[in-house]
C-alpha cells in the first residue's frame, strides 16, 4: 500500500459521519502500524490510555442553584515522562474526546522529544454562561477532584479550549492549599507572577517561525524575499509574521476575523503591529497601509506565495479550495487547518505541508521549559527560552524530514510515526511488569 | 419594518429590541443588577462584554428558531466564548440553513443593522462596531460535506458551541464529532 492509498483510505473513513475521536485516533494508529515493526503486544498498550478518571463537579451558581458538571482527566501514557496536556471547558467534552486528545498529546511530545507523556482533561460545560466567580468555583472544585492524579512528576495540566492563565492560577492555588506546599510546576501556562515562563505568549508563533525557516532552508530557498501569507494575526500568526519579517521574509498577506489584506510589496509588520495595538478590538479592520488591497480570507489562502501559514481556525484548506492553493509550502500554525481531503489534493500537487503536530509545538515545548524552571526554582531569561526553543524545534524538524525522505512519506505521517515509535521504544525499554 | 425587509418575515427592528432586552435580563442574574451591567458594558469590562454577547447570541438563536424560515442551527465561537470581548468585538456565529437564499441573508443583515445601532446607543460608541454579527451561513450540503465553515463545526480545537438546533442528530451531536483536520494523512 502506498502512502497515497493510506491517505485515501483515511480520507474515506473520515468523510463518514459521526466519527468518534478516539476511534479516529485508533485508525491513525492502524495506519502507523503498517509502516513500523513495533511488536503486537506493544501495540495493545499503545492503543489504550493508562488511566481515565471521570468526576462529578458540583458548583453553586451565583443565584444559589447548584449544578453538577462532568469532568475528565485522562493519562494516556507516562512511558516517556509525566503526562502533559491541557484542560478544556466545552459542552462537547466527552471521555472519548479526552482520551483521543491525550493520545495526540503523547505523540506530539514525543515528536519534539521532550520528556513527557500525554494527558488531557476537561469539563463538559458551557463556559460562556458562567460569571468569573462561577468559573473559579468550577475550576477549583474540578482541580480538587482530579488532584489525586495530577502532580509535578505525575501529570501536568495546561490551558486549552476556553481555559487560560487565570484558570491555571486557580488550579495551582487549589493544589497548594491541598498539599500545604508550593507546587508551581503542577500546571503550566500560569501567569508570570506565579511562575509562568517568560516568552510563553510568543512561543507558538516563534516556533512557527523556526519551522518555516528550517523548511525553506531544506528546500534550498532563501528566506530573504520569500513571500509569505499568514491567515490569523493573533499570538501565533501575528508573532510568526513579525519574526519572519525580521528574518527577511516578505509578508504579503495577513488576515484576522475582521478581514484580509494583500500588499504585494510586503507589509511593514511593525507598523501593522502598532496599528493593531491601538485599534478597536485590536483588529486589522481599517488598516492604513500603502499599496494594500482588501481581499477575502479565501483569496488569501490561494495567493501565489512561497509559504502559506494558516494560523486561525481549523479546516480552512478544504477539498473546495485546495486545488487553488499556490503556495509551495504550508506551515500549519493552527491546529488542523487542513482537512484530510485537502491534504490528499495537496500531496498530489507536491505541496510541502508541515503538520500542526510539529509546526505549532512551540507552545508545549515552552510549557516544558516553564515546568523545568519551576522544578529548578530558577527562572530563565526570555532569550534563553527562545534559543532552546529554536534548537529543539529545528532538531525535531530535521528528524521528521529525514524519516519522511528515508521512507518516502508525507511529513505528517512521518511525524506521527516518529512520535509513536519513540513511545513504543520507551515502553519496551521499561521491560515487563504486566 | 425596514423597507427592504423580506416579505413574510419579522419586523426586525422591534424584535431586535426584544432580543436585546432578554439578553440583558439573562446577564442580570446573581448579584449583578441590570444597571450594574449597563455600567460595566459602558466601562468596557471584557468579562461582561463576552457574557453579554453570549446571551445576545443565545436569544438571537432562539428567535431565529421560532421563525420557521429554514434555520437549522446556530453556533457560537470567538471572543464571546471567553473573557476577551471588547466594546468593539462582534459576535461570531455560524448559522446552518436548509438552503441558502436571499431571504435569510436579508433577514440576518437586517437584524445586524438593528442590533448594532441599539448596541451603540447602549454602550455609548458612535460609529463602532460597524457590525455586531459576523455571520457565516452554511447550508446542509456544506455541513454534510464539511465544506468551508461546515468543517469548522466539526473542529476539535476551535469548535463552536451549539446554541440552538432544530433537531438533534441521531448519534452524538455535531460537537462530539472527531478532529478530522488533525488526522493522519
Amino acid at each position: 500500500m502506498t502512502i497515497h492509498d493510506t491517505v485515501r483510505m483515511d480520507s474515506d473513513r473520515l468523510t463518514a459521519a459521526e466519527i468518534n475521536p478516539y476511534e479516529m485516533m485508533l485508525q491513525q494508529l492502524d495506519l502507523v502500524q503498517q509502516h513500523t515493526d513495533i511488536p503486537g503486544g506493544i501495540w495493545n498498550i499503545l492503543r489504550r490510555p493508562e488511566r481515565s478518571l471521570e468526576v462529578s463537579v458540583p458548583v453553586t451558581l451565583d443565584d444559589g442553584r447548584v449544578e453538577v458538571f462532568t469532568g475528565y482527566r485522562v493519562q494516556y501514557s507516562s512511558a516517556r515522562g509525566p503526562c502533559k496536556g491541557g484542560i478544556r471547558f466545552h459542552p462537547g467534552v466527552t471521555n472519548d474526546e479526552v482520551k483521543a486528545l491525550a493520545g495526540w498529546m503523547t505523540w506530539k511530545c514525543a515528536v519534539v522529544n521532550i520528556p513527557y507523556g500525554g494527558g488531557k482533561g476537561g469539563i463538559s460545560c458551557d463556559p460562556a454562561r458562567f460569571s468569573r466567580a462561577e468559573r473559579e468555583r468550577l475550576t477549583r472544585r474540578y482541580a480538587a477532584m482530579i488532584y489525586p492524579l495530577i502532580g509535578t512528576r505525575r501529570d501536568i495540566p495546561a490551558p486549552d479550549v476556553n481555559t487560560n492563565a487565570e484558570v491555571m492560577n486557580w488550579i495551582v492555588d487549589t493544589a497548594e492549599l491541598l498539599s500545604g506546599e508550593s507546587v508551581p510546576g503542577i500546571v503550566t501556562g500560569k501567569s508570570l507572577e506565579l511562575g509562568g515562563a517568560a516568552g510563553r505568549h510568543r512561543a507558538t508563533g516563534r516556533g512557527v517561525m523556526f519551522i518555516t525557516l528550517g523548511v525553506l532552508q531544506r528546500l534550498g530557498r532563501d528566506v530573504a524575499g520569500a513571500r509569505i501569507a499568514v491567515q490569523g494575526f493573533g499570538n501565533v500568526g501575528g508573532i510568526a509574521a513579525e519574526l519572519l519579517a525580521e528574518a527577511g521574509a516578505k509578508i504579503v498577506a495577513i488576515s484576522d476575523v475582521s478581514g484580509a489584506y494583500h500588499c504585494p510589496d510586503g507589509f511593514n509588520i511593525k507598523d501593522v503591529m502598532a496599528y493593531v495595538g491601538q485599534s478597536p478590538g485590536h483588529l486589522l479592520a481599517g488598516l492604513p497601509h500603502p499599496n494594500t488591497e482588501e481581499i477575502t480570507n479565501d483569496e488569501l489562502l490561494t495567493l501565489d506565495v512561497d509559504v502559506l501559514i494558516p494560523a486561525a481556525l481549523e479546516a480552512q484548506i478544504t477539498s473546495k479550495n485546495a486545488r487553488d492553493v499556490k503556495a509551495k509550502v504550508i506551515v500549519e500554525g493552527a491546529n488542523g487547518p487542513t482537512t484530510p481531503e485537502a491534504d490528499l489534493i495537496l500531496a498530489e500537487s507536491g505541496t510541502t505541508v508541515v503538520p500542526d503536530i510539529l509546526a505549532n509545538a512551540g507552545g508545549v515545548v515552552c510549557s516544558y521549559f516553564e515546568w523545568v524552571q519551576n522544578m529548578q526554582c530558577f527562572p530563565w531569561e526570555e532569550v534563553e527560552t527562545n534559543q532552546r526553543l529554536g534548537r529543539i524545534l529545528q532538531r525535531a524538524l530535521g528528524e521528521v524530514w529525514a524519516l519522511a525522505e528515508q521512507r518516502d512519506l508525507s511529513l505528517r505521517l512521518a511525524a506521527f510515526i516518529l512520535g509513536v515509535e519513540r513511545v513504543a521504544a520507551a515502553i519496551q525499554l521499561r521491560g515487563g511488569f504486566r | 419594518m425596514l423597507p427592504e425587509a423580506p416579505s413574510g418575515l419579522i419586523p426586525s427592528e422591534i424584535e431586535a429590541e426584544r432580543v436585546f432586552d432578554c439578553a440583558l435580563t439573562q446577564c442580570a442574574r446573581g448579584p449583578i443588577t441590570r444597571g450594574g451591567i449597563l455600567q460595566r458594558l459602558q466601562d468596557g469590562d471584557p468579562e461582561l462584554h463576552s457574557r453579554f454577547r453570549y446571551a445576545l447570541a443565545k436569544e438571537l438563536s432562539a428567535y431565529l428558531g421560532q421563525l420557521n424560515a429554514g434555520f437549522q442551527g446556530v453556533y457560537l465561537y470567538g471572543s464571546a466564548m471567553g473573557e476577551s470581548a471588547s466594546r468593539y468585538s462582534d459576535i461570531d456565529v455560524i448559522v446552518v440553513v436548509t438552503a441558502r437564499n436571499d431571504r435569510t441573508a436579508a433577514l440576518l443583515a437586517l437584524l445586524d443593522l438593528s442590533l448594532v445601532s441599539q448596541y451603540r446607543d447602549l454602550v455609548g460608541t458612535r460609529t463602532l462596531p460597524q457590525s455586531l454579527l459576523d455571520v457565516r451561513v452554511i447550508d446542509e450540503t456544506e455541513l454534510a460535506e464539511r465544506d468551508g465553515y461546515g468543517a469548522v463545526l466539526d473542529g476539535l480545537f476551535t469548535r463552536p458551541v451549539c446554541l440552538w438546533r432544530s433537531t438533534p442528530r441521531s448519534t452524538g451531536a455535531l460537537h462530539t464529532e472527531g478532529p478530522r483536520q488533525s488526522s493522519l494523512r
